[in-house]
């Protein structure tokens, strides 16, 4: 078989000729066709009534809502706060924390103007001190072949890398699988070479979980087990797979147990809560809540949305979805609804929702051991929002001009965003606690020519950019 | 009903965009699917032609309008599982790519199928679907990942 973009670019070959382009004749055909139709009417006055019958009920629900005392105020859009864009933006009383003394940064390398990336050598060192370290910034000239090499882990400078998930003293485990069958709680997940790619059925689940272990959660889309090894967690070809960090092994892998359900899109990462999608507008939420495992239904079902994104943060779980009036309505705006949960299981709507100026373009959640973020972009940009016991949400002071590339992510130092600017520049920002930042810029303002490749992204704890003939890396050393 | 010179200038635009928005909805929702919500998008078009003149990127607003009424009036329906595309009895693809692409998320399927498939840039592809770059760059690392995962591809294919 010949390579996979090889592949891609076949099929969608035949996929442009067997699906001939739109001609104006045949539209004009359409349109005439459909003008012949019968449609229905407009009828005006009866109309008009009903929405003023609707406008007089509204008033009088408003009126009774207002004036009972000590309501909540629910429901209520929300707009942060927004402060002029600077260098670094705090909130007072939120930045107690020593950051520097706090900071667990990679490994200072000795030069790094000798770092060489796929055989090139640094067109400049920049470094920048921020509060959280030295920030280095190394430009390369050179043409990529493949711009997703940029991406390919060999292609990081060794000093920059993240050590590998530390497991000292912990011997090679013999990936086996253990013999859960029955009830028992299993003490160790899994698992041999013998036995990788097993699938598990929904029945015997609870069972060959890991969930009896402390310390099982460990973040975003990653489980500890076993005294220091990682799982990554992710939801493909309908099942959720769980793999080794350090060598993409894979070492669990669940099916669920209709095959015609096929889960897509994993939504809710990283812990005893996934969420999966599978054709447009349905969706489940499949929980393991330590006791009991399944697909529920979840808390925005029957609702039209665009977006979902959830996370695990603390003991709980976080779910936001960008929801609109209706799958038709093209000139409304969207809202952001917020539900938290403890057990997976039962969900909380917040009480509030934040207007959005057109639908959303983009939401992105993340949790942390005791905070979650949320990253909210409509027409009017981006804004960050910051909870820690998922019910109150704060606007963060940064104003975030251009629309954000990847992030806030979780890094070895704090939080990470990478953001492009509408002046064709690409922005880092990085903070300890999520609520103070250091803004600086990866890449200069650049020019590119119609059709080139423009843009900036993260990968581990860089920040990368790439434009026609140079790219960037910065990160701290 | 609008003059000659409206209908010209439409139809310009019609040629001129109507096959890229077609590869892009057809990248959403399917071949079918696809092909109808172009129709549905262009029709949009017409009957709203003044107003999307206007508009700073019109093909990336006329995808919104194709998408929307695809997923509302197309739902549930299988995407990519035409067995002529497949390849029938012989092959030329991998059989299972169009599975695997139907199980990819939208974004990542439509970034990918636009980029490697249809030969788009990622500029060109962030501007039509309204997200930054790093974004569209971000869903075709993930999706090809999730594809060589699925088809068992090395990485290095």
């Amino acid at each position: 078989m010949s390579d996979l973009t090889t592949q891609i670019r076949e099929y969608a070959t035949r996929l442009d000729e067997r699906y001939p382009d739109v001609s104006p004749e045949e539209l004009m055909e359409r349109l005439v066709s459909r003008d012949s139709q019968p449609r229905r009417r407009w009828n005006g006055p009866l109309v008009a009534i009903a929405v003023a019958v609707l406008v007089v009920l509204l008033g009088v629900l408003t009126y009774l809502a207002s004036s009972q005392q000590g309501s909540p105020v629910v429901d209520q859009p929300v707009r942060p706060p927004t402060v002029p864009s600077t260098s670094v933006t705090t909130q007072e009383g939120e930045l107690a924390t020593d950051i520097t003394a706090a900071s667990t940064l990679p490994t200072v390398p000795s030069d790094p103007t000798t770092m060489e990336v796929d055989g090139l050598e640094p067109a400049e060192v920049r470094t920048v001190e921020t509060s959280l370290g030295t920030w280095t910034t190394l430009r390369y000239d050179g043409e990529l072949a493949d711009m997703e090499a940029l991406f390919n882990p060999s292609f990081r400078p060794a000093t920059f890398e993240t050590p590998a998930f530390p497991n000292p003293g912990l011997p090679e485990v013999d990936w086996h699988e253990h013999d859960t069958s029955g009830s028992a709680v299993v003490g160790q997940v899994a698992v041999s070479t013998a036995s990788i790619g097993g699938t598990f059925d929904w029945e015997t689940l609870g069972s060959r979980l890991p969930s009896g272990l402390p310390g099982w959660i460990e973040g975003e889309r990653a489980i500890e087990f076993d005294g220091g090894h990682v799982l990554d967690v992710d939801l493909v070809a309908g099942a959720v797979e769980f793999r080794r960090r350090d060598t993409g092994e894979l070492a669990l892998r669940l099916v669920p147990p209709d095959a015609s359900i096929s889960a897509q899109q994993l939504v809710g990462e990283g812990s005893r809560v996934a969420s999966g999608r599978w054709e447009p507008e349905i969706w489940g939420l499949f929980v393991d809540n330590g006791e009991t495992s399944g697909w529920v239904e979840p808390p925005w079902s029957g609702r039209a949305v665009d977006y979902v994104d959830g996370t695990a943060f603390g003991d709980q779980f976080v779910l936001v979805a960008s929801v609109r009036p209706d799958w038709e309505e093209q000139n409304r705006s969207s809202i952001i609804r917020i539900w938290r949960s403890i057990d997976g299981a039962n969900w909380t709507e917040t009480g509030l929702s934040f207007d959005l100026d057109g639908f959303a373009r983009d939401l992105d959640v993340q949790g942390d051991e005791d905070s979650v973020s949320l990253r909210l972009e409509d027409d009017s940009g981006a804004r960050l929002f910051v909870s820690t016991d998922g019910a109150v949400w704060d606007g963060v002071g940064v104003e975030i001009e251009g629309g954000v590339a990847a992030g806030p992510t979780r890094v070895s130092f704090g939080w990470m965003m990478v953001v492009e600017g509408d002046d064709t520049s690409c922005h880092v920002y990085i903070s300890r606690d999520l609520r103070s930042w250091d803004s600086l810029q990866l890449a200069p303002l650049f020019d590119p020519p119609d059709g080139a490749n423009w843009g900036c992204s993260i990968d581990g704890d860089h920040a990368i950019a790439l434009a026609e003939g140079s790219y960037w890396i910065g990160g701290f050393g | 009903m609008p003059d000659d010179e409206t209908s010209e200038s439409f139809t310009g635009f019609v040629r001129r965009v109507g096959p890229r928005l077609k590869q892009s909805l057809i990248a959403a929702l399917g071949g079918e699917a696809g092909r109808e919500a172009t129709c549905e998008a262009l029709a949009w078009a017409w009957e709203n032609w003044p107003r999307l003149q206007n508009m700073e990127n019109p093909a990336g607003y006329l995808y919104k309008v194709g998408r929307n009424r695809g997923i509302s009036t197309l739902r549930r329906k299988v995407l990519f599982t035409d067995p002529e595309i497949a390849g029938g009895e012989e092959p030329w693809v991998e059989p299972a790519l169009a599975g695997a692409l139907a199980r990819l998320g939208e974004n990542q399927r439509v970034a990918i199928l636009l980029i490697h498939g249809f030969g788009w840039t990622y500029r060109e592809v962030a501007r039509h679907l309204d997200l930054a770059t790093g974004t569209v760059q971000t869903h075709v690392k993930r999706g090809m990942t999730k594809l060589r995962h699925d088809l068992k591809v090395d990485a290095n294919v």
